[in-house]
């Protein structure tokens, strides 16, 4: 073999390697995954064993499912939480983790970033974290914060596996909830609703599915848009609309729960930002 | 060329030819990972927006093309559904509520089979639907109103309207821990979406009717009796509701 064969053929060879380990299959995984600087970009869900699905792109197949590592859902469970409710809840929060949408509202932006569970998962992280178990004052209490205590922890009660919500609401209260950990905007406090609290044909203000009255109701108002009702009806709101990897069921949901948090907004101006926010 | 640069060239041919075969192979696996149909491929989404009639942009698409919901659920849901559409009609219906059983025990109510499992339900399989809700405790009110949801997006012969019926007449669930006894009532925020909640299936069962109305298709005129004796329920949130949307659609046929 001359000089000449033997640099061809070493050419020959390095192509065939090279071409062979451009079509490593590992790199169709390493396409899945969040681009740098967009995480969650993909969709993604914590499940409990901490492995995460994504959904894989066309043309492939859009259905197969994907597992790599995806962010973890951070509260610290204290020892008191019974391994149902736990489960229950990192259950919701993996869902939460795996909303994508295309849009996002102005306010929606402007609080929790896009409707995405990316997102969300970091709004909540960054507010709660640490769950306990307390009875939270109220035989109706399905969870609550207790700023005097701690501004980082959030307690549940049994009501969150013993009353049958839909998960969408259970997901509304603990974000709810999260918004008034708060200290910075003092724990968004709630107003009292007013009394009289009547509708511009002069109606009393009832909650919009149920005709329970709130004419004067202590602590069961907002009168801002980025308080506790505000921020999670403009949640749901956004879920309802946007979301693009949601049940039917659950956009059904979010936009009922999200309507009969609309009336707690009782400033008008606020409740205006809303509507041209979301309801237009 | 020498014995060598035979031996060379015979090496650069075989790994050309690996690389083929790997690229062939690749490909067929990735066509076995195709997910397996749903029980019923047919898209019934529908015009429209999900809850009060906001546009929804994408009804169709996030029906059929949303990523599974947990790990969990697509091992479920490929366990659950049969390779073949099952030949024998009562089994079909039990395999309907094997899956339904499966999604409400799961609580996880972004599983994509609610949107895909349960269309064009054969009438066996409703009438096991309607023998499981009544199955499910009163304070079950997310699973019942799972169920009513179902029906009615398979709404077609009267009997499918009288169930619904029969939901918005049922006596006001008076709270989540005992439906038959009332809890005291407390200020402040903590009854946030109880009320929505307490009336859920019937409210379910009401979108349904809207859902009819909005659409222009199906049975105006059943959706309309549906909404008339909705007016007539004890539970406030079930009659409001009603009022409301006899208002919007009082226009519609009869």
């Amino acid at each position: 073999m001359n000089k000449k064969t033997s640099i061809l053929t070493f050419i020959l060879a390095l192509t065939g390697v090279l071409l062979y380990q451009a079509d490593d299959p590992r790199r169709v995984c390493a396409d899945l995954r969040d681009a740098p600087g967009e995480p969650g970009a993909l969709g993604s869900l914590q499940s409990s064993a901490g492995n995460t699905v994504v959904a894989r792109p066309a043309p492939v197949s859009a259905a197969k499912p994907v597992y790599t590592q995806g962010p973890k859902v951070a509260p610290v469970f204290a020892a008191d939480v019974p391994a149902n409710i736990k489960t229950q809840m990192l259950q919701d929060l993996g869902f939460v983790g795996t909303i994508t949408s295309q849009k996002t509202s102005a306010l929606h932006s402007g609080i929790f970033g896009r409707v995405n569970g990316a997102d969300y998962t970091t709004f909540f992280n960054d507010r709660v974290k640490s769950v306990g178990m307390n009875g939270c004052g109220s035989a109706l209490a399905v969870a609550c914060v207790i700023p005097f205590q701690s501004n980082t922890k959030m307690w549940l009660t049994q009501n969150y596996i013993k009353f049958s919500h839909p998960q969408i609401a259970r997901v509304m209260i603990v974000f709810h909830e999260s918004r008034h950990t708060e200290s910075k905007n003092h724990n968004w406090h709630h107003a009292d609703c007013p009394d009289p609290f009547q509708d511009a044909n002069g109606n009393d203000v009832h909650s919009i599915w149920t005709g329970a009255s709130l004419v004067g109701e202590s602590g069961a108002c907002d009168i801002t848009p980025y308080g506790s009702y505000g921020s999670s009806l403009i949640m749901l709101k956004n879920i309802q609309r946007y979301c693009t990897n949601c049940t039917e069921k659950v956009m059904m949901d979010a936009g009922m729960y999200a309507d009969d948090q609309l009336n707690r907004i009782v400033d008008a101006k606020a409740k205006a930002a809303i509507k041209a926010d979301i309801y237009k | 060329m020498t014995r060598t640069g035979y031996i060379v060239v015979a090496v650069v041919v075989a790994l050309l030819l690996g690389w083929q075969a790997s690229r062939k192979k690749q490909e067929t696996s990735l066509a076995t990972y195709e997910p397996l149909p749903p029980i019923t491929v047919q898209n019934n989404a529908q015009p429209g927006a999900p809850g009060n009639g906001a546009a929804a942009p994408q009804p169709a698409a996030a029906a059929t093309e949303r990523p599974a919901a947990s790990p969990a659920a697509v091992a479920g849901s490929r366990a659950a559904q049969p390779a073949a559409p099952a030949p024998n009609p009562a089994a079909e219906a039990a395999a309907r509520l094997a899956v339904l059983e499966e999604i409400l025990s799961s609580k996880n109510d972004n599983d994509p089979r609610l949107d895909s499992a349960f269309n064009d339900l054969s009438p066996q399989a409703k009438r096991l639907f309607i023998q499981k809700y009544r199955q499910l405790p009163a304070e079950s009110r997310n699973e019942r109103g799972t169920v009513v949801y179902l029906l009615g997006r398979n709404l077609k012969t009267a009997e499918d309207w009288q169930f619904m019926q029969a939901v918005v007449g049922e006596p006001p669930c008076l709270s989540l821990e005992n439906c038959s006894r009332a809890m005291k009532a407390e200020p402040g925020h903590v009854n946030t979406g109880v009320e929505v909640t307490l009336a859920y299936p019937a409210i379910m069962a009401l979108k349904r009717a809207e859902r009819v109305l909005q659409a222009g298709t199906g049975d105006a005129g059943q959706a309309l009796q549906l909404i008339s004796a909705a007016r007539n329920s004890r539970s406030k949130a079930v009659s409001s509701m009603a009022a409301e949307l006899e208002q919007q659609f009082s226009g519609a046929a009869r």
